[in-house]
């Protein structure tokens, strides 16, 4: 998630979540409200795995997300953009070959990998971050993960204060490499 | 090859438009602006972001040179030198 939050910061776009919507509403409705509100959707499908609690099941979450962007983007928003990002190459092919003919970026499962396809996906943008510039971010996002964490009383990033401190955070990193 | 995202031409949003966007009051985006320039700096000279060292809170280690222990590294001051 952080990799993702410095890259979307440092190309000048600000990174939403559900998460940082109240949760007064259906998740499926933020989802929703989330999506029609953005010009531009990244799914990363790479952790669409079992999970290690019992019932092992898969995270569908991702792609049922992506479904429902898919949709919107062929019937009442077809301005929106939207990008699939895998670890693995052709897995997209056997896990979603709906999707047959879309191809998907492929970061590796690494940090650097992430911010190399961010580059690819966002090259028309008017920031061009250098990727040891998004590393350069990372690490002093790094620096103060603990300290954010440790102030909202989190255990992890997925949460709405930490969320939010850190998109801020990396914001104003992005400004100062931008000048 | 993947499609690149076809980006339109607006302006790169700043740290305020963000804290704005996430509903991020003003005075925690103060905050955090400030913790961000505690923690690191943008050195223009380098191109690098520079983190600043944490610092230990007791003077004794603040000026190692000057808490009375025996120095171990020679000075090599002019004055000295002469």
């Amino acid at each position: 998630m952080l990799a993702y939050i410095v890259a979307v910061s440092a190309f000048g776009f600000t990174p939403r979540a559900t998460l940082e919507i109240p949760f007064g509403q259906r998740r499926l409705d933020r989802i929703l409200m989330l999506i029609r509100r953005s010009k531009y959707s990244i799914h990363d499908l790479s952790r669409v795995q079992l999970d290690r609690k019992k019932p092992s099941t898969p995270r569908f979450n991702m792609p049922f997300e992506l479904g429902i962007t898919v949709a919107l983007e062929k019937t009442a928003h077809p301005e929106h953009e939207w990008v699939i990002c895998e670890s693995v190459r052709r897995r997209i092919n056997k896990s979603l070959s709906d999707l047959d003919g879309t191809d998907a970026y492929i970061h590796d499962g690494t940090i650097k990998g992430v911010f190399r396809e961010m580059g690819n996906a966002f090259v028309g943008s008017r920031r061009q971050p250098a990727v040891t510039e998004m590393m350069q971010i990372y690490r002093v996002l790094r620096t103060q993960l603990d300290g954010i964490l440790r102030n909202a009383g989190a255990a992890d990033p997925f949460n709405a204060r930490v969320f939010k401190a850190l998109c801020v955070l990396a914001s104003k990193a992005a400004d100062e490499l931008a000048g | 090859m993947p499609q690149p995202i076809r980006v339109d031409n607006s302006r790169p949003v700043t740290v305020r438009d963000t804290a704005r966007t996430l509903g991020v009051s003003k005075k925690r985006t103060d905050e955090l602006v400030r913790l961000f320039e505690r923690t690191a700096y943008w050195d223009a000279k380098t191109g690098k972001f520079v983190i600043r060292a944490k610092k230990s809170g007791t003077i004794a280690s603040k000026n190692r040179s000057r808490n009375g222990s025996t120095k171990v590294h020679k000075t090599s001051s002019k004055r000295v030198k002469a």
